[in-house]
């Protein structure tokens, strides 16, 4: 709905115009930094990327508590954990790239040490956490464990 | 030397007039493509247009951004005060990372930004109140990028273009809307539009197919 020509006043303009072309130098930089070859950490992937792939898995977290006489013990994470993006079930240890990668020991080590300390705030005292990812297959129902590790937590932070 | 910016082609796809060949032609012409490109370029983002858009724009994005708080405060602890639960913004992550509040400091942080986003949103000292809105929620996005992520960084992003947008005032004293230069809300209708550009991109430009099925188990 335009209503008449710019009448920009000069010094305003000139920042906008600023402001415009660092507006669209971000966004070429964001396509070649995702598209073109670069070395290391420059190349990039796409912003925006959250349609980028469909997991055909859906997963579960299991941490199983284990006391000093060797008693197992399932934490209750949907007690622990109370916030759920929207009205899913997607829980903030969803996103933790620690569960993920294979190289985050130290994160997943402070996770389990999380977790035991949250269960004894709720009256369950473990010595050690195992962690476990839980998949099942959105096609055909199929399960398969993914161990992460298990964990010391003598020594709550 | 001939003004490009003013000099058009009386007829662009009639008969060439008389006397008109040769380099002077080349010239004429690249002056016309010029000024077209500039033309467009300034109705684009300079038109000016009323600001009821841009004042919207104020009141939406605030009552987005304390929708997307208010159910976060029962679980601020969880949220923004453990250390184990926390990914760092990568880049802040590589200087050491961001401070860690203890709960109380994060509850004092949020209700001072929603205080200064309902501030905003009801256009007292919106210009002032932004900052100190831009800074807490840097702070919350860099402390832990995890639980934000789509549409709450687009939303952080907003947050930095509406300052370019005509938000202060609705109507002159004369009870007219005011009319403003389009630049700040072309910015933001192309932020939105980049989302879904990108979107696309990523999924079809090596999108489902670089991670096989293994990989997305785990």
């Amino acid at each position: 709905m335009s209503m008449a020509s710019s009448s920009t006043p000069g010094p305003l303009r000139r920042h906008a115009n600023y402001v415009i072309l660092l507006f669209f130098c971000l966004h070429v930089g964001l396509v070649l930094r995702a598209t073109v070859p670069l070395p290391g950490k420059v190349h990039g992937r796409w912003p925006w990327r959250m349609f980028e792939k469909r997991s055909t898995w859906e997963r579960v977290l299991r941490a199983t508590g284990i006391d000093a006489n060797g008693g197992r013990v399932e934490l209750p994470l949907h007690r622990i954990f109370g916030y759920a993006r929207g009205t899913t079930r997607l829980f903030i240890y969803q996103q933790l790239e620690a569960l993920n990668d294979a190289n985050g020991a130290a994160g997943q080590a402070a996770f389990a040490a999380y977790l035991a300390r949250r269960a004894s705030e709720l009256g369950l005292h473990v010595s050690s956490v195992e962690l476990q990812w839980i998949a099942t297959s959105l096609d055909d129902g199929h399960v398969e464990e993914h161990p992460i590790g298990t964990f010391s937590v003598g020594a709550l932070p | 030397m001939i003004d490009r910016a003013t000099e058009k082609d009386p007829s662009p796809n009639g008969p060439r007039a008389p006397g008109t060949l040769g380099d002077a032609v080349v010239r004429r012409a690249d002056g016309a493509w010029w000024s077209r490109i500039v033309e467009r370029y300034d109705r684009f983002f300079f038109d000016t247009v009323p600001v009821d858009g841009a004042v919207y724009f104020r009141a939406f994005l605030a009552l987005w951004t304390v929708c997307y708080f208010v159910p976060r405060l029962p679980h601020l602890r969880e949220l923004y005060a453990e250390t184990a639960l926390r990914v760092p913004h990568p880049w802040l992550a590589a200087v050491g990372g961001l401070p860690a509040l203890p709960v109380w400091g994060v509850w004092v942080v949020v209700l001072v930004l929603l205080s200064c986003v309902a501030a905003f949103g009801a256009g007292f000292h919106a210009r002032k109140v932004q900052l100190p809105i831009i800074v807490i929620l840097a702070y919350l996005l860099g402390y832990d990028v995890a639980n934000v992520r789509g549409y709450g960084q687009l939303a952080f992003y907003q947050w930095l273009i509406i300052y370019c947008l005509p938000y202060d005032r609705l109507r002159a004293d004369d009870g007219n809307v005011i009319v403003a230069p389009r630049w700040g809300l072309r910015l933001a209708t192309l932020l939105f539009s980049s989302v879904y550009l990108f979107s696309v991109l990523a999924k079809t430009i090596g999108g489902e197919s670089r991670c096989s099925v293994s990989c997305s188990k785990r």
